[in-house]
């Protein structure tokens, strides 16, 4: 496995730190999986299957905002567990940039994909440590797994 | 004086920061700071840090009211989204980094000590795509000036 060299600065102002890097052959930092429906479609089974899974839709918002080119932005779907997110930062709160839990549904040409962040990699920084904080992730993650199929099908 | 912070700022980083450029690998790098201003104005400080580094303010998730809502006690905890003028070409050029996107950074409250996190976007550097890494670069030192900007106090 590459490793990141790992640097902790402490500094009056702040500090900064390098995390591992996945080995060769691991799961994919980002899921991503083809629609076979068109954007608003695609969109509405999202917030469907979210829910069904006991999360709660706070926001569908764009990933940028530029006036005459909004509908061209992918549209993020933001979704909450109130439950797992209040577990979770119970045990880290610095995990605020991944939140709130999303899904980002991108048009491409004629296609339509669906990514999702894969918290199980993406937070591994975090959970190396922490089994407690490992078992929501890899929870959250199932989900988004789970969610991004039942959207397409 | 905020360019000798910003600076001083820079160069303590530079010194300690050695991340490798490999995509996505590193998304879980971040930046961390703190400062002893109250939880209110160190938000506003972060709004305004984030228009004087000539980026937008998005929005807010208000992640504390949410839970509040739901019947949990928290401490206060924000996140703030902003928008940069080169969103839209990232994304073009790599769709899957949507997901890191828009750049975000989560004020929150512990104790009397209000506490900021940021995800460096050096991680979204390339070996394959130097427009790519220049963005990156660009929008790393962003956050940094920005970050800088919070703990000097600096309010509209």
């Amino acid at each position: 496995m590459r490793m990141l060299k790992r640097v902790c600065l402490t500094a009056m102002l702040l500090t900064t730190s390098a995390t591992a890097a996945l080995a060769a052959g691991d799961a994919p930092p980002v899921l991503s999986v083809d629609s076979p429906y068109d954007t608003a479609t695609t969109v509405q089974r999202l917030q469907q299957a979210v829910e069904a899974r006991q999360y709660r839709v706070v926001r569908v918002a764009r990933s940028y905002e530029e006036p005459g080119t909004d509908a061209d932005a992918p549209t993020v779907v933001y979704f909450c567990n109130f439950a797992l997110l209040h577990k979770a930062l119970e045990r880290n709160k610095e995990i605020g940039p991944m939140l709130p839990c999303h899904i980002v549904v991108n048009r491409e040409g004629d296609q339509v994909t669906l990514y999702a962040p894969n918290l199980s990699i993406l937070a591994q920084r975090f959970t190396r440590d922490d089994s407690v904080l490992r078992g929501i992730c890899d929870h959250v993650t199932q989900d988004y797994k789970e969610i991004l199929d039942e959207v397409t099908l | 004086m905020m360019r000798r912070t910003a600076a001083t700022v820079v160069l303590l980083l530079a010194m300690g920061n050695t991340l490798a450029a490999e995509p996505l690998h590193a998304m879980g790098a971040s930046y961390r700071m703190h400062t002893e201003r109250p939880f209110a104005q160190t938000v506003e400080s972060v709004q305004y840090a984030i228009e004087a580094a000539g980026y937008r303010v998005l929005r807010m998730q208000r992640i504390d009211v949410g839970l509040r809502a739901a019947g949990y006690k928290t401490q206060p905890y924000r996140i703030v989204f902003y928008s940069t003028p080169e969103i839209r070409e990232v994304i073009e050029r790599r769709p899957e980094l949507s997901v890191f996107l828009p750049l975000a950074i989560a004020v929150y409250a512990d104790g009397t000590t209000t506490r900021l996190t940021a995800q460096t976007p050096l991680a979204f550097a390339s070996d394959t795509d130097a427009r790519l890494t220049a963005v990156a670069k660009e929008w790393d030192q962003g956050v940094r000036t920005i970050l800088a900007r919070v703990h000097a106090g600096e309010t509209p």
